[in-house]
Formats: C-alpha cells, structure tokens, sequence
C-alpha cells in the first residue's frame, strides 16, 4: 500500500510526500484555525497541536474507504490463529483422551474376557451337574427309586385310575448299571450323600501322596515360598501367596 | 591459463551440493515412490497383530432346550523351551529364585502332569533344536486350570485359545451327537451331518498396538468377520434319552449281549424321541469307547427283523384283498414248497389250524410263507419299498445304511418265502420303527426326524426340508392290523410281560437268525420288540433290539426292557389310561 498510510505526517510544514503527491494536494489556507477537508484527500488538524501551536495543525494521511476497506483486519488474523491453535490444543486433548480411553477399552476387553471366562465355567459347571446322569445318581444315593407304575386320581370325582403298587428297593435304574451311561465331566463330582469332609479329606490325602511323590525335586526350594502341592482355587482362581 | 582458485573453489563446493541434493533426492524418490509400499506395509507388520476371532460353533440342544453340546474356550499350553531358565519371583517379602523344576512342580500339580514329563518337553525341544521357542506342555485345559498357570507368572509359560466342545450330558444321546476334532472339526454323527448349521465361520483381524501392548484406538481392521454358528434342535427328548440308554444299558449287560438299540418314535409326526446305543459313547471321551461302537447302530447297522415283519406282510395281505384277519390256514411245523424251499417253525408243534391272527399269535414262520404267497412277489417288493425299507430316514444322521432289500426279480425260491417273516431281508432299527409309524398312523409314512430345526445366529429358524409322506396303506387296513398285533398281546403268553395295567398296547416279537458273513446263519439271534401305545390311538412307537443275548430263552430278554419304556413313556407323556376293551380276533378255526 502506499506509503501515505504508513507516513503520519506530524511536522508543522506540510510537505506532500511523492507518492502521495497525486492524492495529497495541501490545499488548505493558514489563515483559516480549522482544517478544512477537501477533496479525497483531507487534512485533518490536531487539536492538540493547535491549542500548542495554534497555527499549525498536525496532520496526517487519511485513508480512503476503500483503502480502509483493502487494509488486513487484524481481529480477522487474531480469529484465524486462534481457531488454528484451538483445533491444535483440542486436537491433542482429544488424542490424550482417545489414548486414555484405549487403556480403558483394554481394561475393560480384559475384565470382559475374565467375566465371559468365569461365565462360561459356572455354566458348565451347572450344566453337568444338572445332567441326568448326576441327578439321578444323587437321587438313588438318597434312597429314591423309579415307580414305573404310572397311576392318576381324577380330580373330577376322584377316581383313582390305573393300579397302584409300590416300586421295589431296586427298581433304580443306576445300581448294577453305573457307568453304563458315562458322563466324563463328574469325574470328582461328590455325590449329596457323601460328607464334604470325607469328600475333601479324601482329595487332600490324594494330594498329599502326590505332593510326597514330588517332594524330592523340591528339597532345595524354599517350603514358603515355592507351594509344592496342589494350589487351592477360590472362584476358579489360584490362592497361591506368590505374586 | 590458470584458474582463479577461488572460483574454483566456489564450482567444487556448489557441484558437491549439488550433487549431494541429487542423491537425496534420488534415495527420497526411492524411499517415498518406489519403495513406499513395501516400507509402509513393513511398518505396519511391525506393529500390527493379526488375531484369529474364533467364531462360537452352535449349540445342540434336545427339544425341550437342554443343551446337548457346547463350545467352550480351551487353552493349550505352551513353552519357549530356549527361555526356560531361573526366574525371579516377587513374593510378599523377598525375591526367590525359581528354577525350571520348580516351575515344572508347580505346573505338573495344577496339569497333571509329572514334573519329569514337563522337563523332558523342554529337554526334548531343545535337544532337537537349541534355539527352539515353542513346545506345547498340554493341550486343551479347561479355564480354571489356565487361570491358575497365568497367576503362576512364569515368564517362559504361553498360552494360545483352542476352541473346545463340551457334552454336558456326557453319553446321552452321545452316539447321536458324534464329535468334533481336537481342531474343532465335525468328525462324526449330528455334529458332522449337521455341520452346516452349527459350524461358524472363523474371523480374522488386524491391529496395532503401542509401545506397552495396548490396542491402538481405530486401528483395527476386520478382514474376515466371524460368524457364530447355527443352534441344532433336536426332535430328542434329553430325559426320556437318558432312561432308555440307562434301561437298556442294563438289559445288554444283564444278558452279555453284543449290543442293544432302543428308539422311541412319535406315531403322529415321525419325530424321534429317543434313539438309545448300547455301547454308548461319551462324546467327552470319545477313546474310551471303542471304534466300532461310536456311531449310532440305530442308523448305520442293518440287521434281519425277523417276525417282527410278520405284521407288515399281514398289513400288505390285508390291504390288498388277499386276506382278513380270520383268513385261515393250515400250519404244519415243517413245510417244503414246490419250488424247493423250505421253512420250519421256530418251536417243534403239530399241524394247527390258524387264522391269519393265529399266525401272527403263533409266529408262525410257515403259516405267514404259505400265506405271503398268496400276493405276487413284486407286489409284495413295492409294499416294502413304500413302507421305506430301502430308504434313508430324514434325521440327517450321516452314513445311515438304507439297509439290504434285494428285488424282487432277485429273491431267489428261499428269499420268496422268507422275507414275509424277515428274513433275507436287512433293515435298521430306524426302518422298522418307521414302518411301524405307518401302521400307527393310519397307513401314511412319515419319514424319521431327528431335527426340528436350526436357528441361525441372526434368529432366523431354518426347519429341514420334509421328504414327503406315504400313503402306504388303506387307514382302515393298518386299523385291523393294529387290532391284530393287540392280539398278539391279549391272547399270547407275552401278556402279563409287558402289559401296564390300564393300557392297551399292540406289538410283536422278533427272534432273527444274522448271517455269518460265509453264507450261513449264526448260532446266535438278534431279539427285538417292536410295538405302540396305546393301542386303541397309538401315539408312540417303542423299538427294542438286543443282539446275541447269551441266554438259553431269548423271547425273554426284551419285553422287560419294553414294559419299562412303555411305562416311562406313559408318566412322560401323561397318557391317559385306555379306554374300552381290546377286540377279539379268532386265531385258530
């Protein structure tokens, strides 16, 4: 742009610069205290000037409109830069957040992977025990027998139909024929009858025989530290104190 | 001329620059164009994890829901053999040192497995190679022993998924079932004849990870996306199942019998309800049972019937106008026929007058030859084809035998006679108890099922494909035969051995001689009862076949198996006691 709107002309001699010469045409009389604005280009006294130097007005280079119009906005500039930082700052706190958020969904994958784990471990656990094979055993283990004589009271008039008749002690279908029917899965499934005590003194002299067997190669581990026998599962997991 | 130094200089220095622009440029072209893909692709090798996303294989289910088969995650676990050396273990209070043994003790108690055995995994893999990285320790344990490895935090101990099959009810219906590979795939019965609908499809996907093994958010890439598959549901009755085998398992060990079949067939819809194996296997442990015993025999083994026959050549005599029920007949206990063959009787006896009923009464081998004869042989041979008895049921059970039904234009004057009393003839359990449907269904076949449908994973039911009905009789002639085989009961010595007080039942016996193999008959029989109840509207069929029972009287071996299906079935299916007499039928005249 030119150089009148860079120049502000403060000297008391008005002295049209070069550029400025087309445009800058000093017309205004000294007899006259006000500046008059003529033309595209005025001069505009200072008023402080002229209540020091009343008769010479300080002036300066004013810009047209369409040169006001043609000059960068700066509010515009401070926008733009601020916009770019703030997608910049945001930018980056959406990646530490998007990256946090990865270790959450991590976590989160993890615990769902364990939960479906221990899911599917109570379901089958609750699927072979609800298999006809240990229900039926548990059933005979309790004295119950199968009456094969099917026998109906008619609630209409209480007839009884059919002929009743007590089923013999061994009309089970289990005894004589265990196994006949195996089901792989209750291996080490106690039955109701057996007392939990028996049942697990049973498994620990087990484990202790096959801790005694192994016992050999651990002589030169520490006993505290290093479990030889059987480590003990709480909710499927193993109680070892070892971390 | 000399040159000015400094000129010189200054050329030397810009052709260097210059020339070191253009290698740059060169190997950045390179870098950036040429090899750009190649480069690219190893970056992302290098942070990327190709994952198997192993797709769930459907359940089996009975058909009230009981979950028959089901996948479980297995894990396989494994050693980088090179690695396995001390360790440091943080404990409570200090750091141990944990050697190899130990490590191997403490996998040992939790695996099963000797502390040598692990050590000679290790020993073994290096000895073959000493840089080796991966030998498995064991395969496929269940969830709670992994866990308890992985809390062990032994740095050389790996672990990889295996998709796994578990039959929570063990044996029942197991030879049914079949089983599946250690690598998951189908290798015999349901699980390989349905294998399409349960099977998935195994996805793969791509991802990057950081630094500290973390999944890099909106990196993964899906390349094959894993689809679960279908849910089998079974026309079987997983209780009903379970006290057949259980009751049969105990009739064939009683009699050291070779092996036993059981089936229970609904009469109005051909659904099977129970189809019983004995020896049964346990698809949890399929190496427990032996190889020949693993398949259903119900499908895959034909054998001779016998007389249980004997009412569906009645049915085609009766049908086709040749005879009644009261058709009479002479019954010697010994009889040559002109075109050379000959029957006998299975019981030494004197001539008896019978009636088509008696014959049936009697089991007379004779009295049913003399009055087979009576319908051509190729009307006989189309009756038996349209009672299905050389075709394949539609249960969908692989290698199901259609049995062995020559033409009729290749009986020879023996096999004329024969086959109205079952021999000569084989047909499986399936067959038979299908015929008899027919019968119990006023004259219309329906074809056996074993499946009632298949939902996919999306919730759509898939039913099979029904092959279509038969009519193979007249309603009323399977009617009269109905009233016949209750005769069998009502006035023969089997009365008292498998009637339950309140119920009509109709069925018949069978003693069959099985060839050897060299053209001649064994010593020993297969024995089955075949019958429906209750007999006034028979809703089920009840199939009983035990082989080589070694007893001296066989007839006895089945009806008390019989009377505790028939009995179960009543309570299952709360049938109502019966209604009104069983009819007469004259048997001798």
């Amino acid at each position: 742009m030119s150089t009148v709107n860079a120049s502000r002309i403060s000297r008391p001699q008005v002295r049209p610069q070069s550029g400025a010469k087309s445009a800058a045409r000093p017309t205004t009389s000294r007899a006259k205290s006000t500046p008059a604005v003529q033309g595209n280009l005025a001069l505009k006294a200072r008023t402080s000037l002229n209540k020091a130097t009343s008769w010479r007005p300080s002036i300066q280079v004013v810009a047209t409109r369409a040169q006001r119009k043609a000059r960068p906005k700066v509010f515009y500039a401070i926008i733009t830069v601020a916009v770019i930082f703030g997608i910049i700052i945001s930018n980056l706190l959406l990646s530490v957040v998007v990256a946090s958020g990865a270790y959450e969904i991590a976590s989160m994958q993890q615990s769902n992977k364990e939960l479906g784990r221990s899911y599917q471990t109570m379901n089958q656990d609750l699927d072979r025990l609800s298999s006809p094979q240990n229900l039926a055993a548990n059933a005979e283990a309790l004295g119950m027998v199968n009456n094969s004589t099917p026998v109906y009271l008619r609630l209409s008039d209480g007839a009884v139909l059919g002929t009743p008749e007590p089923a013999a002690a061994t009309s089970g279908l289990i005894a004589g024929a265990e196994g006949a029917v195996p089901n792989s899965l209750l291996t080490g499934v106690t039955l109701v009858t057996q007392k939990e005590s028996e049942a697990k003194a049973a498994a620990a002299k087990k484990a202790a025989a096959e801790a005694a067997k192994t016992a050999p190669v651990t002589d030169s581990a520490p006993a505290a530290a290093v479990p030889a026998g059987p480590v003990a599962l709480t909710n499927g997991l193993p109680g070892l104190a070892t971390r | 001329m000399r040159t000015n130094p400094v000129k010189f200089r200054g050329t030397l220095v810009l052709a260097i620059v210059v020339l070191l622009v253009a290698v740059f440029t060169i190997r950045l072209i390179d870098i950036q164009v040429i090899q750009a893909a190649a480069l690219t692709q190893q970056s992302v090798d290098k942070r990327s994890i190709p994952t198997t996303v192993y797709a769930k294989r459907g359940q089996i289910t009975d058909k009230n829901g009981t979950v028959l088969a089901d996948s479980v995650m297995r894990y396989n676990v494994t050693v980088s053999p090179k690695n396995a050396k001390d360790f440091l273990r943080q404990t409570d209070r200090s750091e141990v040192t944990i050697t190899p043994q130990q490590a191997a003790i403490e996998i040992g108690t939790l695996t099963g497995q000797k502390p040598e055995d692990i050590l000679k995994i290790i020993a073994d893999a290096l000895a073959e190679n000493p840089k080796s990285d991966f030998a498995y320790i064991k395969k496929a344990v269940d969830v709670d022993t992994f866990r308890a490895l992985n809390a062990l935090e032994i740095p050389w101990l790996f672990f990889e998924q295996a998709p796994g099959r578990t039959y929570p009810n063990g044996a029942v219906a197991g030879n049914l079932l079949g089983f599946v590979g250690a690598d998951g795939s189908a290798q015999a019965g349901l699980e390989s004849g349905w294998d399409s609908c349960v099977a998935g499809v195994n996805g793969e996907e791509m991802y990057q990870r950081g630094a500290d093994g973390v999944r890099i958010p909106g990196s993964t890439v899906t390349s094959v996306k894993s689809q679960n598959g279908g849910t089998l549901k079974l026309t079987i009755d997983s209780d009903l199942q379970w006290f057949v085998q259980q009751s049969l398992a105990k009739q064939v060990d009683k009699y050291s019998a070779e092996w036993g079949i059981a089936v229970v067939q609904e009469a109005k819809t051909g659904k099977l309800l129970a189809v019983a194996d004995y020896p049964s296997l346990d698809p949890n442990n399929v190496d427990a049972t032996d190889q020949s015993n693993r398949g259903s025999r119900a499908f895959m083994s034909p054998y001779e019937p016998g007389s249980t026959m004997k009412p569906i050549t009645a049915s085609m005599l009766i049908d086709s106008g040749v005879a009644t029920p009261e058709t009479q007949v002479w019954d010697p206990y010994y009889i040559a026929f002109p075109n050379g063959a000959e029957v006998t009787d299975a019981v030494m006896h004197g001539t008896l007058p019978l009636t088509l009923t008696g014959v049936l009464e009697q089991s007379s081998n004779v009295g049913m030859s003399q009055l087979g004869d009576t319908l051509a042989a190729d009307k006989r041979y189309d009756y038996m084809l349209k009672f299905g008895l050389s075709s394949i049921s539609d249960s969908g059970y692989p290698a199901e035998s259609a049995g062995i039904l020559a033409s009729s234009d290749n009986w020879d004057n023996q096999t004329h006679y024969t086959v109205t009393f079952g021999q000569g003839v084989a047909t499986t359990a399936i067959q038979m108890s299908s015929a008899y449907q027919a019968l119990a269904n006023n004259g219309k076949l329906i074809p056996a099922t074993l499946v009632e449908s298949c939902t996919m994973p999306d919730g759509t039911v898939v039913k099979p494909e029904a092959s279509a009905t038969t009519q193979v009789i007249k309603p009323q002639s399977a009617r009269t035969v109905i009233d016949m085989m209750e005769n069998f009961v009502t006035q023969g010595w089997i009365n008292k051995e498998v009637t339950v007080p309140g119920y009509r039942v109709a069925m018949k016996t069978g003693t069959a001689q099985q060839p050897d193999g060299m053209g001649g008959y064994k010593a020993n029989y297969v024995v089955s009862n075949m019958g429906m109840i209750p007999a006034e509207d028979p809703q089920y069929i009840i199939t009983v076949v035990i082989a080589e029972p070694k007893v001296s009287f066989t007839s006895m071996v089945c009806p008390p198996l019989f009377k505790a299906i028939e009995q179960q079935v009543i309570k299952r299916y709360r049938i109502k006691p019966s209604q009104g007499e069983a009819p007469v039928l004259p048997i001798r005249f």
